[in-house]
């Protein structure tokens, strides 16, 4: 996956104590009110940016606009078209498999290598750098390589015979296991730190009960990093209905639709197909789905009490 | 550093940034009288040319200032530019029937009929193709590039095969299957680097397979893409594909990008080309001394591919349109540049002899092109000017849904994941659609004279 | 010194909680099949773009026998020619100015945003960070022709300025939250000292909080720059002059044009990435150790 920017945990502010009644000019210049005047450059900038923006986009995807000129308003008329399109459900059916692909295996991938740094003495800097490095090459670039390594002249395919990117039933994979190169790198990072923050005691205790270092994994890592694991989980579930730039550059979704995702479904309709109301309606759809995705979550983390 | 110095230098650099950036976001003064235009060629030596005799050797009145942009990336910049109330002064579009209707019904297009008088263009442009780029009556774009489809093939390869270009559908396939049984790729296609390659096989399929008669029939409504003629057409053809006719094989075909098909060509290992000839300016990196080899490339007629079907049907396309935005700050102007590009015959043979380029369609004689043409560009212009057989390309004459869908699902019918008839169907359904719309272009009868 | 890696999103009362000085974890030794996957994997993850270097200096010819193998002869001329053709000068330029733009502001912004949730006890601060966190899981495609609509009606369309000011809005949310654990983390002494003696918020932000944050706004910095250089969607839908594209909209666009020359277009994307790769390489601990003590590792 690409992110657009670094995760990171959220926990609750401390709970505020009451205060007397006071005047008004008081009341303004308390830190609760000001605090929100720090915040306004961030409201600003965000709302002119994306929740402006997002909001004329849910407009339009009741309307049959074609992104040129004017909208007419068609009611639910996109989103009944949705339900019945071949290739919305084909993207949906693809979003849903490259989430479970990316909960299986960069997650597995990087919470093994990072286990594996925490247990070696020396060059774990040097591994870690070198995991990492993938990470910051644009993914422009990332499936340029990728695409070079498998072509069928000179590459991979040429000497397995196979065509990884122009086979339907392996064009989806191909492309998922280039994300996931690009991406597990960035997962052992952030494991390993959280990693290196479990009381080693545990680990004594644990030894001296006899386990060997695979359920010392179990036992003391895992849930010793709970937390980080658990938004990472949340993390890659939103980000992965939002794939895009590897699908685009290396297949626009194709071989016969077999690669195609939501957003490039999306995209399609928005800038080929001329249909930027259908378009809008697809955002929605998705955007929806992140939002449920966080809403469970949140309510997931009150119910157990988790603390991220 | 106190922090306090620290902190000033911070903001301070931040202030600096911020205006630096705001100085350059403006950029140099745009030129109000020039005439901005934007193109998608595919090749630096175009694009030198284009600027050099082009750009700059338009007399006036007003100068043009000119900017290449990428194939894929063109269509989608213009139209959220022209959605934000800017964009170029010229719009080119890949065809006059892509876009081109939604423009016009957004008001970004001007009527071209009043300069079409002043300018005589009626007299200087093939009837067909001022026909099809009319929308609701009026002129709204010039066809700025005419082309046709053609068969691609290197003598030398044909011999070694020990035959001969093939004319009729048995003749094709004999040729196929030989090549098939030597371990070449019978005929060179892919579509890595443009989806739109879908279409260009549908073009023939329907078109060379079915007939012109029958696909004139279908556009006016009055046959349905779901008979048994169109349906048989398509799987045959679709069938050359599952044979790995086409590519090499189905996956092989969405994997290939344009220069491995030149290369294929040239070296023998394909048996031939099927596309459009504006693939001509792209070919001499290939062939011959520029590619550092003496491989030739010729083309021929489309092979019959169908019962009843002639040999000679020429399927007429415009490769690109444009037309003059409403809003551009000078449209005498721009109509003007408009004129130079489609009419200056010297510009466009010039271009043509020199780089292939694709000329509109104006009327060319052997005579107009001098010594040092070559001859296979003056065979092909001095042919199409007399064509009596035409067929009816996607891009010009299809509707807009209706040909983002055969785009869309062609791959889905040569991986065996839906089958011709269904195909068809789609095709059927989006069209009555966008006929009761009277969104299809007004096509040229079959046999009648296109100029 | 580096900084704490774990004293983190200070939860109070969490168990695993443990002391800065304890970096080595898991007891116990690994042996040599574990070195062996690791480099292994290694190899992996920087074989692809080692490759990508050889297939920048291999000639044509080099190319279309192995897109695997090493170059017979070493082009380095290839990298001056793409330099040319892809019009890398203008591009590093204007990267630059896009970076370095977007980086300096996103900082303020973050950092007036961050300090503002991590010690102004802001009413409805827990639900404006979910509310951060749900805009930022938006479809960019969604918002996209909206946003350039209003882009052209300001005359930022087709400006460097245009574009930074949307990165700013798209990466100053993450920006804020891992700014905001950074802070949360620095002992309250110093500020509540300040506060005593009548200084006030913005005094407080400018002179105490912000100077000790400075690991936590560098790797802001680095990240938010880092996915500034990277972006391409928005790029190429907002800056069309020439003159204005940043490298990762030249390099895509060189790469659709040039296709038949693949060792161009990989001496270009060499090109493009070598800058931060560079900077990466030597500010890697810092990145690397921000990112992990901003918040993530433990808590």
């Amino acid at each position: 996956m690409t992110t657009t920017s670094v995760p990171t945990a959220i926990s609750t502010p401390p709970t505020q104590t009451p205060r007397p009644r006071q005047s008004v000019r008081a009341r303004l210049s308390k830190p609760r009110v000001r605090g929100w005047l720090f915040l306004l450059p961030l409201i600003v900038v965000n709302a002119v940016v994306v929740i402006v923006p997002s909001l004329f986009a849910v407009y339009y995807s009741f309307t049959d606009w074609s992104g040129i000129g004017p909208a007419t308003f068609t009611g639910l008329t996109n989103y009944r078209d949705l339900l019945s399109d071949d290739e919305f459900l084909n993207g949906l059916w693809h979003n849903i498999v490259w989430t479970l692909f990316f909960l299986v295996v960069p997650m597995a991938m990087g919470l093994f290598g990072a286990y594996a740094l925490t247990r070696v003495k020396r060059f774990r800097l040097l591994f870690r750098v070198l995991f990492f490095i993938p990470y910051i090459v644009a993914s422009v670039v990332n499936a340029s390589i990728w695409e070079s390594i498998l072509n069928t002249q000179s590459g991979l395919g040429h000497v397995l015979g196979v065509n990884p990117l122009g086979n339907p039933d392996l064009a989806l994979w191909s492309v998922m296991s280039v994300n996931n190169w690009a991406w597990w790198g960035f997962l052992v990072v952030v494991f390993l730190a959280a990693m290196q923050g479990v009381n080693p005691s545990l680990y004594e205790a644990a030894k001296l009960d006899g386990a060997g270092p695979v359920r010392q994994f179990f036992s003391v890592t895992l849930p010793g990093i709970r937390p980080t694991f658990a938004f990472l989980g949340l993390m890659t579930i939103i980000w992965s209905f939002l794939a895009f730039d590897y699908v685009y550059v290396m297949t626009q979704g194709g071989p016969a639709g077999s690669t195609d995702l939501l957003s490039t479904l999306l995209y399609r309709d928005a800038f080929t197909n001329l249909s930027a109301g259908y378009a809008s309606a697809v955002g929605v759809v998705m955007a929806l789905i992140s939002t449920v995705v966080v809403i469970v979550y949140l309510v997931i983390r009150k119910v157990k009490d988790w603390e991220i | 550093m106190d922090l306090t110095r620290r902190h000033f230098l911070t903001s301070s650099g931040a202030v600096v940034a911020l205006a630096g950036l705001a100085a350059c976001g403006t950029g140099p003064a745009s030129d109000p009288s020039a005439i901005v235009m934007w193109d998608n060629l595919d090749n630096q030596d175009l694009v030198a040319y284009f600027q050099k005799h082009i750009v700059e050797g338009y007399p006036g009145p007003g100068t043009v200032r000119f900017s290449n942009k990428s194939t894929d990336t063109i269509d989608r910049l213009i139209q959220t530019s022209l959605a934000a109330g800017s964009g170029p002064d010229v719009i080119v579009t890949p065809g006059p029937s892509s876009g081109v209707t939604e423009y016009t019904k957004a008001g970004y297009l001007v009527d071209l009929d009043g300069y079409a008088e002043k300018y005589g263009w009626n007299s200087k442009l093939a009837t067909w193709a001022l026909d099809a780029s009319r929308v609701d009556g009026k002129l709204r774009t010039l066809p700025t590039q005419y082309e046709t489809m053609v068969f691609y093939y290197n003598p030398a390869t044909v011999q070694t095969m020990g035959t001969t270009v093939p004319t009729t559908q048995s003749d094709f396939e004999a040729y196929c299957e030989d090549a098939k049984g030597r371990g070449m790729v019978p005929i060179a296609a892919g579509n890595a680097d443009w989806k739109g390659a879908n279409e260009w096989h549908m073009v023939i399929a329907l078109n060379h397979g079915a007939g012109p008669a029958a696909v004139y029939q279908a556009l006016q409504g009055d046959l349905s893409w779901e008979d048994p003629v169109f349906v048989d057409a398509v799987t045959r053809y679709t069938d050359y594909f599952k044979k790995g006719w086409f590519g090499g094989s189905v996956e092989d075909y969405f994997t290939n990008k344009f220069s491995t098909l030149y290369e294929q060509l040239a070296n023998g290992k394909a048996g031939a080309m099927i596309s459009g000839t504006w693939e001509f300016p792209y070919l001499p990196t290939y062939f011959g001394p520029e590619a550092g080899n003496d491989d030739v490339w010729d083309w021929a007629a489309i092979p019959s591919l169908g019962a009843g079907v002639p040999n000679d049907v020429w399927d007429l396309a415009i490769g690109q349109s444009a037309g003059i935005n409403s809003n551009a700050h000078n449209v005498d102007n721009a109509a003007n540049f408009l004129n130079f590009l489609t009419t200056d015959k010297k510009v466009i043979l010039q271009a043509l002899v020199e780089l292939n380029a694709a000329p509109p369609p104006i009327d060319v004689e052997q005579s107009d092109f001098g010594p040092g043409a070559d001859p296979r560009v003056v065979r092909l212009y001095t042919t199409l000017s007399s064509a009596k057989t035409i067929g009816y390309p996607i891009w010009t004459f299809f509707p807009q849904q209706t040909e983002t869908y055969i785009i869309d699902y062609f791959e889905r019918v040569i991986t065996g994941d839906l089958s011709p008839a269904e195909y068809c169907a789609g095709i059927q359904k989006r069209f009555t659609r966008e006929h009761a719309a009277g969104k299809v272009p007004h096509a040229p009868e079959p046999g009648v004279a296109l100029r | 010194m580096s900084t704490p890696t774990t004293a983190s999103t200070a939860a109070p009362g969490r168990a695993n909680h443990v002391s800065p000085r304890s970096r080595r974890t898991a007891s116990g030794r690994a042996g040599i099949p574990t070195y062996v996957v690791l480099t292994c994997l290694a190899i992996f993850s920087v074989g692809p773009i080692v490759l990508f270097f050889f297939n920048a200096v291999k000639t044509q010819q080099d190319y279309g026998r192995s897109s695997l193998g090493l170059p017979s002869t070493w082009q380095w001329g290839n990298f001056s020619a793409a330099w040319t053709q892809a019009n890398m000068t203008a591009g590093i330029v204007n990267s630059l100015i896009i970076v370095v733009g977007t980086a300096a502001v996103t900082c303020v912004v973050a950092g007036l945003a961050a300090y503002a949730l991590a010690r102004l006890q802001v009413r409805g601060g827990s639900a404006f960070m979910t509310l951060l966190l749900v805009t930022s899981s938006l479809p960019a495609q969604m918002f996209l022709v909206p946003l350039f609509y209003a882009w052209a009606k300001a005359g930022l369309y087709d400006t460097r300025l245009g574009l930074v000011i949307i990165y700013v809005g798209l990466f100053s949310p993450f920006a804020t939250l891992l700014l905001r654990s950074f802070m949360l983390t620095l002992p309250r002494e110093f500020e509540e000292a300040a506060r005593i003696d009548g200084a006030g918020e913005l005094s407080v932000l400018f002179r105490i909080v912000l100077p000790n944050s400075l690991p936590g706004l560098l790797t802001v910095a680095l990240v938010t720059g880092l996915s500034a250089y990277n972006e391409f969607l928005f790029a190429v839908t907002f800056i069309q002059n020439p003159d204005f594209l940043p490298l990762s909209t030249t390099f895509f666009s060189f790469q659709q044009g040039f296709s038949q020359d693949y060792t161009l277009v990989s001496a270009a994307g060499f090109i493009m990435i070598a800058p931060m790769l560079i900077l990466f390489l030597a500010l890697q601990r810092r990145f690397i150790d921000g990112l992990s003590s901003s918040g993530l590792g433990g808590a």
